[in-house]
């Protein structure tokens, strides 16, 4: 019930944004624009730069509200207005650099003590300190859920290129989340010591 | 196995990670789709006003049908005005001369139905509503002369190069379509007729010429400054307690 009431309130809105209605933006606006934050806090590190990418791309939601035909969610569609606005700023701004060695994995981390742990705002950090070429591909993968062939389109790159930097980004993850993993046990084994 | 399960922890965890934009950032979306839009509409009001200005100069007005507010019409009646200037001449010269005072009549009525047509009166105490309806020929419209009653004790009529300065009761035999008349007026105070258009437009300039660039600046921005603190009512107020 509930769910019903706020898909046909989303409809609303969509409508009046239409016909221009200030309020209905503001209510989109307020609804989106968190959430379109840590989009591309995701692919920017820089947090004034991916408000400016995040404000762009809610303007173009606005302006080109009419191509929303409503198939599939109306975030879906903002979502991928403002991925490729984030993509774009990466292309004008940085040159991507593709190729990032890494250092053999060390070991593969607990993924169970590390989950409960690890806050958003740990995991977003070590996305930032990723290669931006790495990042970029584990973000539009790992995350957005895009395929390799799409990737490539977006970020015109070769499909092979993708999957390598997909599974470098992930090795790299892998080996800063080991290296975390290994900070809390000392800290837990400490704590415990002390008591 | 496990670089699923790195995609997977990312995914769950920064998939709604939300981040509250700034408080600026709000009124520069709205400032730019608001300046997006206004254009829009300034071109549309821009156009919607040279339409109605092009409509109107291009419009061909002599032929055009309209229908007058019969309140505004001022519908002129053609008088026949036989004693307005020169039977004066032979009258005696202790009789104050009085002439006719003229009034411009409106039917309104008629005015309304016949917008072009002229209501001549030839006698002078016929109705208004009596009177015939003719086409209005355009140099009698633009001749029509409202005049005042002057009391006169003398005339003095200026003739081609010479002045004949005389009593009323003489006769004096002029070519009339080359005559310049002036009433001299009886009260003290004098009045002077000028029937030169060309009177006219000196006395335009000389009150042209008295008018001062400051002063009417200064008036301008009176104005300006009454109308943008509202200040027309406050005036209205005043006129309303005097």
């Amino acid at each position: 019930m509930l769910r019903i009431n706020k898909s046909i309130t989303e409809e609303e809105l969509i409508a009046d944004c239409r016909k221009g209605k200030a309020s209905a933006q503001r209510s989109i606006y307020d609804r989106l624009a968190p959430k379109m934050l840590g989009v591309c806090l995701r692919y920017i590190k820089d947090r004034e730069e991916a408000e400016h990418v995040m404000i762009g791309g809610i303007v173009k939601v606005f302006e080109k509200l009419d191509q929303f035909k409503g198939e599939g969610s109306f975030e879906g569609w903002v979502r991928r207005i403002v991925v490729n606005d984030s993509l774009m700023y990466i292309r004008k701004n940085r040159n991507m650099s593709l190729q990032t060695d890494i250092d053999s994995i060390v070991e593969s981390p607990n993924f169970g003590a590390i989950d409960d742990l690890l806050q958003v705002e740990d995991l977003l950090k070590l996305i930032d300190e990723l290669p931006i070429g790495y990042r970029t591909v584990f973000n539009l993968y790992a995350i957005e859920g895009y395929n390799h062939a799409e990737i490539s389109k977006m970020l015109e790159i070769n499909e092979n290129t993708s999957k390598s930097q997909l599974s470098r980004a992930r090795k790299w993850l892998q080996k800063r989340l080991s290296e975390i993993e290994s900070e809390l046990e000392k800290e837990i084994t400490n704590g415990s010591a002390k008591n | 196995m496990d670089q699923q399960k790195i995609d997977r922890l990312f995914r769950e965890k920064l998939d709604s990670f939300e981040v509250a934009p700034s408080a600026k950032s709000w009124s520069e979306v709205e400032k730019r789709i608001g300046a997006d839009r206004n254009p829009i509409k300034f071109y549309w009001i821009a156009a919607a006003v040279s339409a109605i200005i092009i409509s109107w100069v291009v419009w061909p007005q002599e032929d055009a049908e309209f229908t007058p507010i019969a309140s505004e019409v001022d519908h002129p009646v053609l008088e026949s005005t036989p004693d307005l200037i020169f039977p004066i001449l032979e009258r005696e010269t202790q009789e104050k001369l009085i002439q006719p005072k003229v009034r411009r009549q409106v039917n309104a009525q008629l005015a309304a139905q016949e917008p072009m047509k002229v209501q001549v009166k030839d006698v002078p105490n016929q109705k208004i509503e009596d009177l015939p309806l003719v086409e209005l020929e355009s140099k009698i419209a633009v001749a029509m002369v409202e005049t005042e009653a002057i009391e006169t004790t003398a005339i003095e009529v200026e003739n081609i190069g010479e002045t004949i300065e005389g009593q009323v009761d003489k006769k004096i035999k002029v070519d009339l379509s080359k005559v310049k008349i002036t009433y001299i007026a009886a009260t003290t105070e004098e009045i002077k007729q000028e029937k030169d258009s060309v009177g006219a437009f000196k006395k335009f300039i000389a009150l042209a010429g008295k008018i001062s660039p400051g002063d009417v600046l200064a008036d301008m921005k009176t104005a300006k400054d009454d109308f943008i603190n509202g200040g027309f009512k406050s005036k209205q107020k005043d006129r309303g307690s005097l």
